[in-house]
């Protein structure tokens, strides 16, 4: 029994499932900006990649059950080491500064609730097609096979003014959310040390601005028709 | 020589530990730049007595910065804006006249409020009771340069060993965690090869003290390093982390 | 009273292994049947508690501090002195017992000295196992340096930390034992009184710092290590709370005190600012090997440092001492700055300071190697004083840092009341008349971790076990007598507070009973002390409750021993009627302003013994019998 305590309970513990979790979706996020930035390759390229995604049944599902599987078991540790975290100061400075601590990590249970709300919507909105259907149900002819028109529904799903300022602001949640997730995953897992630290922050930060320019190009793009 | 100024001090002040506080305030006049902070707080109280009235309770002792007793958060800093800089040490001369200065005790709820800015840190105590030591009894040691040590590993062990317990760290953490404090002494013992033999039963006993005395979880903002007076560094936490890691894939904690 | 310091018999060299051989045990069934108290955690409080609670004996704690960790020892910087011989420069255990019997002015007992010097070995084997980090060659091995008063090299060191480092491996250990439930501790607890039953030593009154409430402990012995009495002079180095209630109260209930007039004024701290200061920070004598101490050749002279020609400075060190020079020993350099300041040369807003100055050495090594070897220094001499002593001369004068007197203990550390041990800066030790740097850690880890465990348990297999209940009626009266006295400090109601008392009782003896005392200055002192206690009676004023957190009550307790413990130091110096040492008389120096020791009349220890409130205490005497050294003059010219 104790060797669940002391992964699941401990404080410790608990950081290295936050780390592991974290550094899996972060894995998920850079891989997916990569397929979506094929955009740019044209239509085909696009609409060939998405029928490799969807060509077999049991990886992809899968991979989405893994996927969902982790990013709930991110959140709830999250909660439970935030509701303790509150609870360790039940009196709280009258001049409550937060000294040395940045922006990014103060904002890590807001942006990561934002997170939360806007990756339902895109589910329930691109990957479900339950809120426009018009927009999801495109197809188009790839050699002689009819697929789903991925090129298009991007387009035309993200394009959408409404649609693309919620992923403009979901992208600068994210990008703030790794700003800080993303080096702390080194420290959490214990594989920082002085001499990599500066190197690990280097590397991660610029890691997160390549994510951040990647996703907030492919919604520009889109709203201002430079693709279409 | 620069002049004597005068300061507005709003401070909390608490009677017990059963109490409420509030903050109060209070007027420092005549403060020589030369003062410690202590020294300001000295002349208040000297004044606070004449009328009759209780002197603001604060720790303190050695005034030197190394005993690790004093204890304020100044303007929501711990020991103040001098990074590397116990509160004692401290002095008038970063402040200037007119300054409004709110000074309040260490919070987190394992340092309950004695009395005004006087806190209980025993729990840090606990944690070294639950395993910050090697196990020697007196008389049972080999002869001092039997075991080399590289200076390297000593030398970053004396990185750690240098914390003066005094739980800056806890106070400036948003989360109120002592991980920097626990780190330092896993650190310090970790490093050397006299620790090894209770290094995964140190680590594991000492994270599990001080999860039970409640203190918060790390966030890796390193607020902590950025106000330990001794600038310990929160690469240290990195390696408890892995410690931690090594012990309970090794099932430390169902030994 | 009885003064035996039962000295083992036989030659020096082998008095420590005998006693060892031949001394009473308790065996380990029984040991856990006997308590003792231990009040003080610093280097010999925690490593004797530590080390009685390993062996089986149950111990209770003591501590005024919120930690256990926080005690004064934790603030010596230089290091720990052990007769190792690692560099192979000829140092010895006679060696290191022959430095600090001469370093101590030939005033100190030969056979503590020599087993001082004997166990300082195993004390740096027992550190290191604890994981104190000391300083290491890159071969991995320990490395060592030099320290004032000796010719070689044997102070271990923890960066400008040992005592810190050292406090907490002995810390550590207590910790171990307290988890192990052989230790408990009482921090935030205060000693107000010692129990004395049937004439030995039972048990402490104490009061929780916190509640305000007083209650007792009985023990079947009583350790005291709570450190020395230098907050007399309210500005020293020692801690805000270092006090010597514990001493001087035992001394009331029939402990004698030994030579109170040995008080170490250390020659490099950093001058006082204003009248708001709190207490003293030394600087590490180390920054003698490169700076230059010198004051301007004129009186009155107000140019700023860097612009005084080098043809108006007096480096009088150097062409007092020309052998010596800027390191001549503490005691001579102290009372050399006392000189030029008191003819009106010192510098400093107050005129009382001296410059440290390291222009020469910057020229001649460069910037990097005098930050590479005292940065840490000049860093904390930027913090207290704001200025960079890179571009200017530091200004150091001498303050009070270590008392060599204390409790009268023989060889087994035990007082002149049976069942009380003094350990550390307590006792009056094995410094003599002046304590050598890197010293005081030794002694107190010698105390602690090596000494105490055999003779406590010679005590306890020699004498007949008893342990009274904390109902008796000596437990009783000690505690009314503690609560009483709290009572009658809050009841005064006057109108100065207790700061006030003491800062005027301090300058009083930094005056007449500081780096030289006179005849007359003693006389004054003692006329004056009486004048101030007297107001102190009439005219405190102390707020708040005694059930509550009461630093200021706190505060008033002490510093009503003070007002009594200066009196007994100033009668001391008065009788010794010569100077050795830390203790200066004037009126018996040589004709270059050395001090003149008398071996004739004053080779010995003098133990005061308390006769009753306002009565003359008794000067008894312990002869000190030199069987191995030959007693000589101190020369540094």
């Amino acid at each position: 029994m104790n060797l669940i305590k002391a992964i699941f309970l401990s404080s410790v513990g608990r950081k290295y499932i936050m780390g592991l979790t974290g550094a899996a979706m972060s894995a998920f996020v850079f891989v997916h900006l990569l397929g979506n930035l094929q955009i740019f390759l044209g239509a085909d390229a696009l609409n060939k990649y998405a029928v490799l995604l969807h060509s077999n049944f049991a990886i992809l599902w899968g991979y989405r059950l893994g996927l969902g599987t982790i990013a709930l078991v991110h959140i709830v540790v999250a909660l439970s080491l935030w509701l303790e975290n509150r609870a360790a100061r039940p009196v709280k400075y009258v001049v409550n500064k937060q000294p040395y601590t940045d922006f990014a990590s103060k904002m890590m249970v807001c942006g990561g609730v934002a997170i939360f709300f806007f990756v339902i919507w895109h589910i329930v909105d691109l990957t479900c097609g339950l809120t426009r259907p018009d927009v999801v149900n495109q197809t188009t002819m790839l050699g002689d096979k009819q697929v789903a028109d991925v090129y298009h529904i991007v387009i035309k799903g993200i394009g959408h003014p409404v649609a693309g300022i919620c992923y403009l602001i979901a992208t600068c949640c994210l990008a703030l959310h790794l700003w800080h997730g993303l080096e702390s995953i080194f420290q959490s897992l214990g594989l920082r040390n002085k001499t990599y630290a500066l190197y690990i922050k280097i590397v991660t930060k610029a890691a997160v601005l390549f994510l951040f320019a990647g996703m907030c190009l492919i919604p520009l793009v889109c709203m201002l028709g430079i693709l279409k | 020589m620069s002049k004597d100024m005068n300061l507005t001090l709003k401070v909390w002040r608490q009677k017990d530990q059963a109490s409420n506080g509030k903050m109060e305030t209070y007027q420092a006049k005549k403060v020589s730049p030369d003062m410690s902070f202590l020294e300001m707080l000295d002349v208040v109280n000297e004044d606070l007595i004449q009328k009759g009235q209780d002197p603001i309770a604060f720790d303190s002792d050695c005034r030197e910065g190394i005993c690790g007793t004093c204890s304020m958060v100044i303007d929501g800093v711990p020991h103040g804006p001098q990074r590397g800089t116990t509160v004692c040490q401290l002095h008038m001369r970063h402040f200037k006249d007119g300054d409004t200065i709110a000074i309040e005790p260490w919070r987190a709820r394992p340092f309950p409020v004695l009395k005004d800015l006087i806190t209980n840190r025993s729990a840090l105590d606990r944690i070294i009771q639950a395993g910050g030591y090697i196990s020697v009894s007196t008389g049972n040691a080999p002869a001092a340069n039997a075991l080399p040590i590289s200076k390297k590993a000593s030398d970053e062990a004396m990185d750690a060993a240098a914390c003066i317990g005094c739980g800056a760290c806890v106070a400036a953490c948003k989360n109120a965690s002592a991980m920097l404090f626990v780190s330092a002494k896993v650190g310090h013992l970790g490093l050397l090869p006299q620790g090894q033999p209770e290094r995964d039963k140190r680590v594991w006993k000492m994270i599990s003290q001080m999860d039970k005395e409640g203190f918060g979880n790390c966030t890796n903002t390193y607020a902590c390093e950025s106000v330990c007076p001794k600038r310990v560094s929160a690469s240290f936490i990195a390696r408890l982390n892995r410690d931690y890691a090594v012990a309970v894939a090794k099932g430390e904690c169902d030994r | 009273m009885k003064l035996d310091a039962k000295i083992p018999s036989g030659p020096l060299e082998t008095k420590w292994s005998h006693y060892k051989e031949h001394c009473k045990l308790v065996n380990p069934a029984n040991k856990r049947k006997f308590s003792v108290i231990v009040v003080g955690t610093g280097l010999a409080g925690a490593s004797a508690a530590a080390s009685l609670g390993e062996l089986g004996y149950n111990v209770t704690c003591f501590c005024y501090q919120d930690s256990a960790r926080r005690a004064h020892s934790i603030a010596a910087q230089g290091g720990i002195n052990a007769a190792k011989n690692y560099p192979s420069d000829g140092d010895s255990v006679y060696r290191l017992f022959y430095d600090t019997i001469k370093g101590g002015d030939f005033r100190a007992r030969e056979a503590n000295v020599y087993r001082l010097a004997e166990v300082s070995n195993c004390i740096i084997d027992q550190c290191v196992a604890q994981g104190v980090p000391f300083a290491r060659e890159y071969g991995g091995l320990l490395t060592n340096r030099s320290f004032g008063g000796a010719q070689v090299s044997r102070t271990f060191y923890a960066r400008g930390q040992t005592g810190q480092q050292l406090l907490l491996g002995a810390y550590q250990a207590l910790s171990r034992q307290v988890a192990a439930g052989k230790v408990k501790i009482f921090s935030r607890t205060e000693m107000l009184d010692l129990v004395v039953v049937k004439g030995e030593a039972k048990g402490i009154v104490v009061r929780d710092m916190v509640t305000g409430k007083i209650s007792s402990y009985a023990a079947d012995a009583v350790v005291l290590a709570t450190g020395g009495y230098g907050n007399t002079f309210f500005l020293s180095t020692n801690a805000r709370g270092c006090n010597c209630m514990a001493a001087w109260r035992s001394y009331k209930r029939g402990a004698g005190f030994a030579n109170p007039c040995y008080t170490q004024i250390h020659p490099t701290c950093i001058p006082v600012s204003g009248d708001h200061q709190s207490k003293l920070t030394l600087m590490s004598e180390s920054l003698r090997n490169d700076g230059r101490v010198w004051v301007p050749k004129n009186k009155g002279d107000k140019r700023p440092p860097t612009q005084i020609p080098e043809s108006d400075r007096d480096y009088y060190l150097e062409t007092r001492y020309p052998s010596f020079g800027n390191l001549a020993p503490r005691d001579v350099t102290s009372r050399a700055a006392k000189l030029v300041c008191d003819a009106g040369r010192g510098v400093g807003p107050t005129g009382l300071g001296v410059y440290l100055d390291f222009s020469e050495a910057i020229g001649r090594l460069g910037r990097k190697a005098i930050e590479e070897r005292y940065g840490n220094l000049f860093e904390m001499y930027e913090r207290i004083t704001g200025e960079d002593a890179y571009e200017s001369p530091m200004r150091i004068f001498p303050a009070v840092h270590y008392t060599m007197g204390g409790l009268w203990v023989d060889y087994n550390l035990m007082s002149t009341i049976p069942g009380l041990f003094v350990l550390g800066e307590a006792n009056f030790s094995d410094h003599g008349a002046n304590r050598l740097g890197a010293s005081a850690l030794m002694q107190g880890l010698s105390d602690g971790y090596f000494v105490l465990p055999y003779t406590i348990a010679n005590y306890f297999g020699s004498s007949k076990k008893f342990v009274p209940s904390t109902d008796s009626e000596e437990f009783k009266e000690a505690e009314k007598t503690a609560s009483d006295r709290i009572k009658k400090l809050l009841s005064i109601n006057g109108s100065r507070t207790p700061t006030s008392f003491h800062r005027e009782l301090g300058k009083l003896l930094w005056d007449n009973c500081g780096m030289a005392r006179s005849e007359e200055s003693l006389k004054t002192a003692l006329k004056k002390i009486a004048v101030i206690r007297d107001e102190f009676w009439k005219n405190l004023k102390v707020v708040g409750a005694e059930n509550e957190l009461n630093q200021t009550l706190e505060l008033a307790n002490r510093i009503s021993d003070y007002m009594e413990f200066a009196e007994l130091l100033c009668k001391d110096a008065l009788e010794r009627r010569e100077s050795c040492g830390g203790h200066f008389r004037v009126e018996y120096q040589t004709e270059d302003n050395e001090a003149k020791r008398d071996d004739e009349n004053f080779a010995h220890v003098a133990v005061w013994e308390y006769t009753g409130e306002g009565k003359e205490p008794v000067r008894n005497v312990e002869p000190l019998k030199y069987e191995v050294v030959t007693m000589s003059q101190r020369s540094y010219k």
